[in-house]
């Protein structure tokens, strides 16, 4: 890609902005660069990915993937923060534009309940209606994995059977261990504990492990003020065997999806690393854009374009002028109405002008309808611009 | 709502059509050269690609499941979930050299193989230095033709082996054909998923 379009990345950025402001966060702008010194710790799992450069006298210096390791090096403490920012990555296009909140505070349900209802606000805000929130938590797989008789490299065979859901492999390596068979059996449903908020919290309740019960009496509190917020629980899912590639993850985590797109949209989680603790979210925009698109709801919302041919080439000038006169976008196309042109415009409406009356396609509904000329335009003039549609 | 299920195109393909009809699918133009095959139920949709486009496939979300073989599997990292271990495609991993040749006795060892990265895996388990060359196709020539000391291929019968003079030195790892599936789709399409690995398994 060449470039990016600024006027979708505003789009997201206005209702990023707006919720993030209501709940009283201030918009910062992190830095790109950090010495490799002080970062690489937190990049334990994508190291290879990492840009690196290096300065006039040697120093090797990276370029941050991720914006909330940035964070960690910075003198802020007790603020609640959000970003748009430029991450760097080996991995897929080299420079991505990520945003996301960060809440630099203590350990409290109350702020990790907050963050999670700003990602479900963004994504309401966004009309993808279809979206999932899933909560894990990664203490839960850690407390199993501590009973006596698991060795460290046993530990991680586990961890990515566990991650990976293969519970044929979770099986074997059980099998070879001398553990008991309490907590062989809670490794083996955790790896299916995964679905509807209410019905996994059961289901967790009931393998009745005691070093578990502060994880889920967490979680029914995290439920209790996220219906407080008014969220739509049927959005809300668990699986307690989630995992995520930054290792500074420590306590809740979380990922939002959406059906047919096959990747997490947006994801973040509680962190604790020495004297930083916090809770946040981040999310690609570009793939967001691409959801958005996906989903055929056009970003251009207040645009139109007015289709001209000769015919009627002065109508259509009146119609485009009294629409600017009233603070609207128009792009003045002069085609005919084909469906090869229609598709690859990007506004919300499309006019077009046949004798005494205005075609309009809404882009975002499909949908089509007519109107007269002189009655649009009259509505355009008193400003009673819902009336025009 | 109908599942999309990458498969391996060729044995694996045809011994996984035979698995589906065991379990109650109903195909009717299977035996054609169409690269998407519907069941008549219309619950299903295989695509027909090449093995190592079958990762690629689930890890984008053209297709909800993929049915590979490990060789494949184990060179891409934590892209999607393994759900299910299927007895089809079931062959070894070995290293092969020419006959008579003295590899064990090396202390740097070149490895012809389409797989670098569990060829990676083998000189670290060995704890052996050397280098990992990739080819993409006939890797038997490597030794043949002294671009490496042996090669890491999959062996199923050891008949290419012998027409061009190699041998089994040691076997790697078993490999058999799995279940993967988008860690997106296994979480959206949960009951589906489940009801098609149950009536495999």
């Amino acid at each position: 890609m060449q470039y990016l379009n600024l006027e979708e990345i505003n789009y997201i950025d206005e209702k990023f902005s707006k919720i993030s402001k209501q709940f009283g966060f201030k918009k910062i702008f992190p830095k790109s660069v950090s010495s490799m010194e002080a970062s690489i710790d937190y990049y334990k799992n994508t190291k290879s990915s990492l840009v690196k450069i290096i300065d006039f006298e040697g120093e090797v210096n990276i370029l941050h993937e991720d914006p909330t390791i940035s964070l960690f090096d910075s003198k802020i403490l007790n603020e609640k923060i959000y970003y748009l920012t430029n991450t760097f990555s080996w991995d897929k296009s080299i420079e991505n534009l990520k945003g996301g909140v960060e809440n630099f505070c203590e350990e409290s349900v109350i702020a990790d309940a907050e963050i999670i209802i700003i990602a479900n606000e963004l994504l309401k805000n966004l009309n993808l209606d279809d979206f999932t929130i899933e909560i894990g938590h990664t203490h839960f797989i850690e407390k199993l994995l501590n009973s006596d008789g698991i060795s460290r490299s046993e530990k991680i065979r586990l961890n990515n059977a566990i991650h990976n859901k293969n519970i044929q492999k979770i099986e074997k390596i059980l099998n070879e261990l001398d553990i008991s068979n309490e907590n062989k059996n809670a490794l083996i449903v955790l790896s299916k504990l995964f679905g509807d908020y209410e019905s996994i919290l059961k289901n967790a309740t009931e393998l009745n492990i005691s070093e578990l019960k502060p994880i889920i009496d967490y979680l029914t509190k995290l439920k209790k003020i996220l219906l407080i917020y008014k969220i739509d629980i049927k959005k809300l899912k668990i699986d307690l065997s989630l995992t995520n590639k930054y290792s500074y993850y420590d306590g809740m985590i979380f990922n939002s999806y959406i059906r047919d797109y096959g990747k997490k949209i947006l994801q973040g989680g509680r962190y604790n690393n020495n004297d930083k603790q916090g809770v946040g979210f981040s999310f690609n925009i570009l793939n967001l854009i691409g959801v958005i698109k996906m989903t055929n709801y056009n970003l251009a919302k207040n645009d139109y374009t007015v289709i001209t041919n000769s015919s009627n080439n002065e109508k259509a000038l009146y119609l485009a002028t009294a629409l600017r006169e009233n603070g609207l976008n128009v792009n003045l196309m002069e085609n005919e109405l084909e469906y090869d042109v229609i598709k690859n415009i990007n506004s919300a409406f499309i006019l077009s002008i046949q004798n005494d009356l205005v075609n309009i396609i809404s882009k975002n509904t499909n949908e089509v309808y007519k109107k007269s000329y002189n009655e649009f335009i009259e509505g355009i003039n008193s400003t009673k611009l819902e009336s025009i549609h | 709502m109908t599942l999309k299920i990458a498969v391996s195109k060729g044995r694996v393909y045809e011994d996984f059509l035979s698995l589906l009809k065991s379990s109650g699918y109903r195909f009717k133009d299977e035996k054609t050269r169409k690269l998407v095959i519907k069941d008549l139920d219309n619950s299903i949709n295989l695509i027909i690609v090449k093995a190592i486009d079958v990762p690629l496939y689930v890890n984008n979300a053209f297709a909800d499941l993929g049915i590979v073989g490990k060789d494949i599997i184990d060179e891409f990292d934590d892209l999607f979930y393994e759900l299910l271990n299927l007895e089809i495609g079931v062959c070894d991993l070995c290293i092969a050299s020419m006959k008579n040749s003295k590899i064990k006795e090396m202390d740097y060892l070149k490895i012809a193989t389409k797989y670098p990265k569990q060829a990676n895996e083998y000189l670290k388990f060995k704890k052996l230095n050397g280098e990992v060359i990739k080819l993409n196709g006939s890797v038997e020539l490597g030794p043949l033709i002294n671009i490496s000391d042996c090669i890491l291929d999959i062996v199923e019968t050891g008949n290419t082996l012998k027409e061009n003079g190699l041998e089994v030195n040691e076997h790697f790892k078993k490999i058999y054909s799995k279940v993967i599936a988008n860690k997106v789709s296994y979480k959206t399409k949960t009951d589906i998923i489940t009801e098609f690995i149950n009536k495999i398994s």
